[in-house]
Formats: structure tokens, sequence, C-alpha cells
């Protein structure tokens, strides 16, 4: 009886075994088939760059067809584009925003409909809702975008603050400790980076809404120039009381460089993108020693703790351009499923440290830094007012953040710096 | 007679075929080009719409009123101006310093490298280069300054002063190719000239405005017109030791075309930015080209 069993065994793992070896040379002869071709995917900019080998090497080894390009690092997300655009040469794997060029590649049809793909059902509606025009799933977020404040603890401690403020009225009261009694500048920020300089105004603007259906009006308006950022003198006013605490030369601050001052001792807090979190809670570390100093927080500029809001957006997503070669489309598509399943997303996500997209994705492979764990609910719970950058175009952007450069570098007023830029966004409307 | 005719006519079209390669090569990377971007500044296009909207000479007209045109204008004039003025001055210092061929020198050949060396970086390099050494918080230059018990100096975020520093690092960068065709043109004249001078009773000051200087005046009129039109054309080094700031006051017009066309994808407009730089580029080089050829002539 023993014997047969074992027998019976041992056919059934030769049957699978003969089984198995015919999949996967069915498999390797359709990969063995299939006409090799080179897929371009744009990284520009991109914070899980140090990420790439692994996603290359394991998606080559499953599609050895495919042979991965990473295009457009050293170049900004908008240039590259806009270069290749000009080029008449758009890679087919390509990085997406709400911005216009975006709606306009959409518009003229050479974005590829995301919605079959297996990994939207696994996105929440508002990030899908948000990569959709003219009825195209042009794009796919990669997860969460909100505002940061990075703190010191020990620079904090030095000023005789155990803990991080909660409110407009503590976080004055601590940047002015921080400038008395320690060495460190109280804040600084990476306002070279339209995002983030613009982010400081935004978050001020929106700690001074009447209410969260101003937060509405906000959104709706701005890009057109129809919200007087001036209406209310506290804006401003707030403003004015941020600069004073702005590291000298932050409106020639870089994203990299951000964490090496932090590293160095010379900024006790940030303000950055969560996106930032892992490259500069591990600077703050390495000045501290210690990971329990290293602290993110929410921006406390509203007038309570509970009331506080963030500028939040989907992060930038990945979109297919259009190829007239049906296998690059094909590997494109096929990559985007890939690299959007949870294990893969992995990949990317623990090198970049925030909140993934995807709804799927098990707590055991997300990664998240120490220090930004605790935000992560309050992010869900808070009041969140649209990033900028999809709220202006372009020459309305660029005023907008030159007019605030130059208020951070002390070279001109809050008010002037908020009457430039609603008269930008009034010339330079957003379509 | 015939047999001369013959002869002519074979010189012609064996010039007509070598001249051939040249012209197609021409018409093709720089009359065509420059044929398009004039054509393209007709018309609003983002570069992706099939339809380009003829415009006429909209783009022409509207260019003044965009954000921060005569701001920009301003900026890149001053630029010009006082890259090529400092570059001019210093390089020709530098020519004089390395063509002593007497006196004490530590190694002259090695001299003459170490002052072309900057030449050979590209301007992004340049640009980082400079914008690490202005930084304010721990930049070489605002160290040593310290040091020395003075004040700190926003390199970078004061107007006036940026222009300045972005001005130094061009001309660093310059000097070196400049004082090469100065240093050329040095050589080129007669120790005898400058013996017979010497004799004549004639000191340093003098042999130098009333012999070397009138004789350099080829080797000025090419450094003047090239180093003038790198500045109009200065791209990305002044981009990366300013970002233009501040304010628009260190922003050039190149970088304004780089950004209707790459960032806000406004072609036309941007193309018609490019020819305007080409005209105001042209006429400046053939004003500078008649004046320095007329002064050659008076010095002659």
């Amino acid at each position: 009886m023993k014997k047969r069993s074992v027998s019976m065994l041992l056919c059934a793992a030769m049957l699978s075994g003969v089984m198995a070896g015919t999949t996967l040379n069915v498999a390797a002869e359709e990969n063995a088939d299939r006409e090799p071709v080179t897929l371009q995917v744009q990284m520009s900019a991109s914070e899980w760059q140090s990420g790439w080998d692994l996603v290359k090497e394991n998606f080559e080894a499953e599609y050895p067809w495919i042979t991965l390009e990473d295009v457009g690092d050293g170049q900004t997300q908008i240039e590259f584009i806009n270069s290749r655009i000009a080029s008449g040469d758009i890679p087919p794997v390509i990085q997406v925003t709400k911005q216009q060029i975006y709606l306009d590649l959409v518009d003229a049809g050479m974005m590829m409909d995301l919605s079959e793909l297996e990994a939207i059902k696994n996105t929440p509606e508002y990030y899908v809702d948000f990569y959709t025009s003219n009825d195209t799933v042009f794009g796919i977020a990669q997860g969460t975008a909100f505002s940061t404040m990075y703190v010191n603890m020990q620079a904090l401690r030095e000023a005789g603050w155990e803990a991080a403020p909660t409110t407009w009225d503590e976080f004055v009261q601590c940047c002015t400790d921080i400038a008395e009694k320690t060495e460190y500048s109280p804040l600084v920020v990476d306002a070279k980076e339209p995002t983030l300089c613009y982010m400081i105004l935004e978050l001020l603007t929106a700690s001074n809404f009447a209410s969260t259906e101003e937060g509405v009006t906000y959104e709706s308006n701005i890009g057109i120039g129809e919200y007087d950022l001036n209406a209310n003198a506290k804006n401003a006013e707030k403003l004015e009381q941020v600069v004073s605490f702005l590291m000298p030369g932050s409106a020639q601050t870089g994203m990299d460089d951000v964490p090496a001052l932090m590293a160095d001792g010379t900024a006790a807090m940030a303000i950055e993108g969560n996106w930032r979190s892992t490259a500069i809670l591990s600077a703050i570390a390495e000045r501290t020693g210690s990971t329990e100093d290293a602290v993110a927080i929410l921006p406390p500029f509203g007038d309570t703790a509970e009331n506080q809001w963030i500028s939040a957006s989907p992060e930038t997503g990945y979109g297919i351009v259009l190829q007239e070669d049906k296998n690059l489309n094909e590997a494109a598509k096929l990559f985007l499923e890939w690299l959007y399943t949870p294990e893969n997303f992995s990949y990317m996500q623990n090198v970049k440290g925030t909140v993934p997209v995807l709804t799927n994705m098990d707590e055991s492979l997300i990664k998240l830094e120490e220090g930004i764990k605790s935000i992560v609910p309050q992010v869900a719970s808070s009041n969140a007012v649209l990033m900028s950058f999809n709220l202006f175009s372009a020459e309305a952007i660029d005023a907008a953040i030159v007019a605030l450069q130059d208020t951070y570098s002390g070279n001109s007023d809050a008010k002037t710096a908020l009457d430039t830029i609603v008269t930008a966004a009034k010339n330079y409307p957003v379509k | 007679m015939k047999q001369k005719n013959t002869y002519a006519r074979k010189r012609w079209m064996v010039g007509i075929c070598f001249l051939i390669p040249a012209t197609i090569l021409c018409v093709m990377f720089i009359i065509v080009p420059i044929c398009n971007v004039v054509k393209l500044s007709f018309v609003e296009w983002n570069g992706i719409s099939k339809d380009m909207k003829f415009v006429g000479l909209n783009n022409y007209i509207n260019l003044p009123k965009t954000e921060g045109f005569w701001e920009m204008a301003k900026a890149t004039v001053i630029y010009a101006i006082g890259v090529t003025i400092v570059t001019m001055l210093s390089s020709f210092l530098v020519a004089l310093a390395i063509n002593k061929r007497k006196g004490p020198c530590i190694n002259r050949p090695l001299m003459r490298c170490l002052w072309i060396f900057p030449a050979l970086l590209s301007g992004a390099v340049v640009g980082i280069l400079w914008r690490i050494m202005f930084n304010y918080q721990n930049g070489l230059i605002n160290t040593v300054l310290e040091f020395m018990g003075f004040e700190k100096i926003n390199w970078l975020e004061t107007y006036g002063v940026t222009m300045g520093a972005v001005i130094v690092a061009s001309v660093w960068c310059q000097i070196g190719l400049c004082a090469i065709i100065f240093l050329a043109g040095l050589q080129g004249i007669s120790e005898d000239l400058m013996e017979a001078a010497e004799i004549d009773g004639a000191n340093s000051i003098q042999k130098l405005f009333k012999i070397t200087i009138p004789l350099m005046a080829p080797s000025l009129t090419i450094n003047t017109i090239t180093t003038t039109v790198n500045a109009f054309k200065a791209y990305e080094l002044p981009l990366n030791v300013s970002n233009g700031l501040p304010g628009y006051s260190t922003r050039l017009l190149t970088q304004r075309v780089y950004f209707f066309s790459f960032t806000s994808a406004r072609y036309g407009t941007a193309a018609a930015l490019s020819v305007l730089l080409i005209i105001v580029i042209t006429i400046i080089s053939m004003l500078q080209l008649f004046m320095m050829k007329k002064r050659e002539r008076m010095m002659d």
C-alpha cells in the first residue's frame, strides 16, 4: 500500500515536473519568438533611481525580450518630455502629472487608456479620476505626495523645546527660541524647486481659510487669478514671519542641498515633501546620532492643533505614450502591469519611502521611515488643498516662484509677491 | 582663344564641384534650420497638435508683453557688455604676463596651460563650480571673508552682486582662449620694433600704447566679436551659477527661449525670440566689425 502511494506520488511529481517544464518551455518559446525591444522608461529627477537596477534585473529576467532603458535622468520631468516632443521621440513609458502638456497629449490621442490595467482596480477612485481626462485614464499614480516638516529634535531641545510645535503660535515661538538660543537657522526650504517654494504660501493661505469650502474656491480660482491672496491680510503677515526665520540662501537651495544642510546642522527644521523623507530623516539621524531625534510632522501653521491643512496631491504617475511599433506598446503595458503588482511595486516604494497608491499592498512589503510613520494616519484625516503645480500654467508658476524667491531672499515684501502671483495667474490662466 | 575658354570653363566647373559638398552641408545644417525657426516664429504650436495656427507677427508683437521680458533683455545686455569688457582687459593682461620672455617665471609653458584650462571645461561644470564657491553658508569665498573678519555676502541672492558673480564665472571660463589669441598677436610683434623704440627712449607704457596695442588690432577684433557673440548666446553657465535670480536680474534671454520651448511648450514664441536674438547679435557683430576694421585701417 505504502509502495503504491510512494509510486503514485512519484508519478504525480514527475507529471507535474513535465507539465511545469512544458509550461516553461512554452513561455521560453513564446519569449524566443518575440522580437526583442528596448523599452525606454522616463526617470527624470526620480526619487527611486537607486531601486531601478532591481526593477530592471527582475523585469528582464521575466521578460527577456524586453530590455529596459531609463532615460531623462539629470533633467526635470517637464523639460525632458518637452524636448522629446520637440524631437518627435517620446519614450513609451513616461512620468505624468496633471500639467497642460499631458492633457494635450491625451487630446491628441497619443496616450494609452490604462483603464483596463489590473493595477487600476487596486487604485483608489480619487487617484484614477485625478489622472483621467477626456474619458482616458492616462496615468497611474505612485502614491500620495504631501507637505511635511522635518524636525531635528536635538536642536529643539537646545532651544528649550521638548516636543515639536503643533500650532502657529508655538511654531513662531519655537523658531524665535532656536534663532536666539542656538547656532541653527530655524527653518530651511528647497525654494529652488517650484512645488516646494510655493508650498509654504499654500499652507499658510490654507491655514487662514474661513471654512473647508474656501479650499474648494481656492483650488478652482487660484489658477485663473480669481482668488485674491491679499484679501486676507494674515496671508502676507504670516509669510513675512516665516521669511524672517528662513535660512539665508534658501531661495537658491536645491533638492539635494536640504539633506546636506540638515546633516551638517545648519538648519533645525525643513519644509519639504514626504517623498524626501528617506533622505532628510537619515540626514537628521546622522547629525544627532539617533533616529528618534529625526521627526516628521505636519507643518503646524493652523491656529489649533486640530485645524491643520496639508498641501497634497497624487504623486507623479506613469503613463504610456502610444508608439507606431505595436510591440513597444505591448511591452510598455506589460511593464506597468508588472511594476504595479505589490511585490514589484515595493522595489520602488522601499526606496522612496512614500505612502503607496496600491490598496492590495501588504503591510510587510511597505517600508516607511520611522519618523514619518506617525503622521500617515493624520494625513488621511487632515484638510487638504491640491498642490500648486496642478493649479497654475507654466508662465504663472514661473512668475509666482520668482516673486516668492525674491521675498525669501529679502529683496521684496510678501504683499508684493502675492499681488504678482495673482496678476500672473490672471495674465496666464490655466486652461 | 577657344582653348583658353575651355580651360576657364573647366576651372570653373572644378571650383563648383569643390563647392557643392560644403554648400549642401551649409544648406542642410544652417539655412534649412534657420528657415524652419523663422517659419515657426509665425505660428502658434504646442509641439503636439498637428495643426500649426498661423498668427502672423503676433509672436513678435507679444514678446515684450511677456512676463519679465524687459528685465531679461536688460540682464542680457549688462551681462554681454560686462563679460566682453572684463574678458578683454583681463585676458590682455594675462597674455602680456605669459608672453614675457625675460624675467623670472616658475614654468612658462605650465602657466600658459593653466590659464587655458578653464576653457576646456564645459559651461555647466564651471557654473556649478562657481555656484559652490559663492554659496552663502559654506562657500569658499564667504569662508575666506569670514576668516578675514568680514561679513558674509549673499552672492547669489542680492541684486547687482549676483550679476557680478555671474560675470566673474564667465570671464574665468573665457579668459584663457582670448589670452591665447592675444598671445599669438603679441608673438607676431617683431622684437626689432621694440628694440628700436627702446633706442628711441620709449618707456614700457609708451611701447604698450604706441606699438603693442595698435599692432594687436586684428586680435582685438576677433576677440571682441567672439566674446560678445558668446555672451549673447550664453546659457548653461549663467543658469548654473545663479539660476536667473534674484528676480529676473540674471536671467538671460536664451534661458527664456528654453523656457518657452521646453517648459511652457510655446514653440512659436520661442522661435520668435530666437530670431530676434539672431538679428540683434548679427547687428551688433557687424557694427563691431565695421568699427574695428575702421580703427585697424586708421592704425595702418
